[in-house]
């Protein structure tokens, strides 16, 4: 085993344990799926040799540069989600709090 | 006689904006016999909510607040919506709450809109006001071509808080950008419905207080972050 693979062993061992505790009890389940892909990740940096002939079947240098391809693209695209979701829930607290604001209007007479 | 509503929209101005508003009334009551004001002011989640309770003001007064902090755009468009709703005014004007406007360039503004038959009438600083900083100067301008190429309309401000409008532009005028792209947003809207415009030069007071507290020169980037946002996700 290389030493980038043992750092990542005890990395990933170390965030599992970080999660499991401060993660509140309420998000076990999203820690379960954390867990199973930080070991799903481990297989690729631990066991490399399995994965080289993927790899240049693919035309990628490492197999775990698969996973940073699609990961960036899923990334982006989550960022990308995520941006309008919160644009349109702004425009609905707009709508809300201006609702809110006609309602309540005070008025003086000067 | 014609009623003319003012919307003020103001956030963390404590009492400039209560001196803007004495400012305003000293002028406007001049020409009570022409116009009717009504003043909307829209306060946009302060610390201190604004509050004005002095006599002899002479014209009503309507105070909106948001509950929460929604920017400049936000808060025109919440005036907007009050003089559509309740006021239905034959004009609107638009000041900055900070008392940089002049209250005697709303009257000269609202004859020439009626004697020019114009729907919306832009200001430009460019003109009456020396003292523009050279860097604010500089941005503005680069502004000015930005929106020329996205809008068509060849104005020399982008910026400028003070306008005035009829009631026909008030019904067009459906502000989406919360923020400072508001004043984009309107040019965008005025070009797409076709509406009769005009520039006219008007005059601004700087305070360092005003520099301070408007839009840093930074803020332009912030305006294109706001308006990519909207071309990308409105519905």
């Amino acid at each position: 085993m290389k030493l980038f693979s043992l750092v990542s062993v005890v990395f990933i061992f170390l965030l599992v344990l970080l999660d499991s505790l401060f993660v509140p009890k309420r998000a076990r389940k999203a820690l379960k799926w954390m867990t199973g892909f930080y070991l799903f990740l481990l297989i690729f940096v631990v066991f490399q040799e399995p994965f080289d002939s993927l790899a240049k079947f693919l035309g990628v240098g490492r197999p775990v540069d698969i996973i940073l391809y699609f990961s960036t693209v899923i990334l982006f695209r989550e960022f990308f989600l995520s941006r309008q979701r919160h644009y349109l829930m702004m425009q609905q607290l707009t709508l809300l709090t201006r609702e809110n604001a006609l309602n309540q209007v005070t008025h003086w007479q000067g | 006689m014609k009623k003319c509503a003012i919307v003020i929209p103001s956030f963390n101005e404590g009492l400039r904006v209560t001196k803007t508003i004495l400012d305003l009334s000293q002028v406007l009551q001049e020409v009570s016999q022409e116009f009717r004001f009504e003043l909307v002011v829209v306060d946009d989640c302060s610390s201190e909510p604004v509050n004005v309770t002095q006599q002899g003001i002479g014209f009503p007064i309507y105070i909106l607040r948001h509950t929460i902090n929604l920017g400049q755009g936000a808060a025109l468009e919440t005036g907007f919506a009050f003089c559509r709703k309740n006021l239905k005014p034959d004009y609107v004007a638009t000041v900055d709450a900070d008392g940089q406007h002049n209250a005697k360039d709303i009257i000269r503004f609202l004859r020439h809109l009626e004697k020019e038959n114009l729907d919306i009438l832009f200001a430009t600083r460019f003109k009456k006001s020396p003292h523009i900083p050279w860097m604010r100067k500089v941005i503005l301008k680069m502004a000015s071509r930005f929106e020329l190429f996205i809008t068509g309309l060849n104005l020399s401000d982008a910026h400028n808080g003070f306008r005035v409008f009829n009631y026909k532009c008030l019904e067009q005028l459906k502000l989406t950008q919360n923020r400072m792209a508001h004043a984009t947003e309107i040019k965008q809207i005025v070009a797409s419905k076709k509406l009769n415009y005009a520039e006219l030069e008007n005059s601004i007071t700087y305070s360092q207080e005003s520099l301070q507290k408007g839009q840093s020169n930074l803020g332009a980037l912030l305006i294109l972050k706001d308006l990519l946002n909207s071309y990308l996700f409105d519905r």
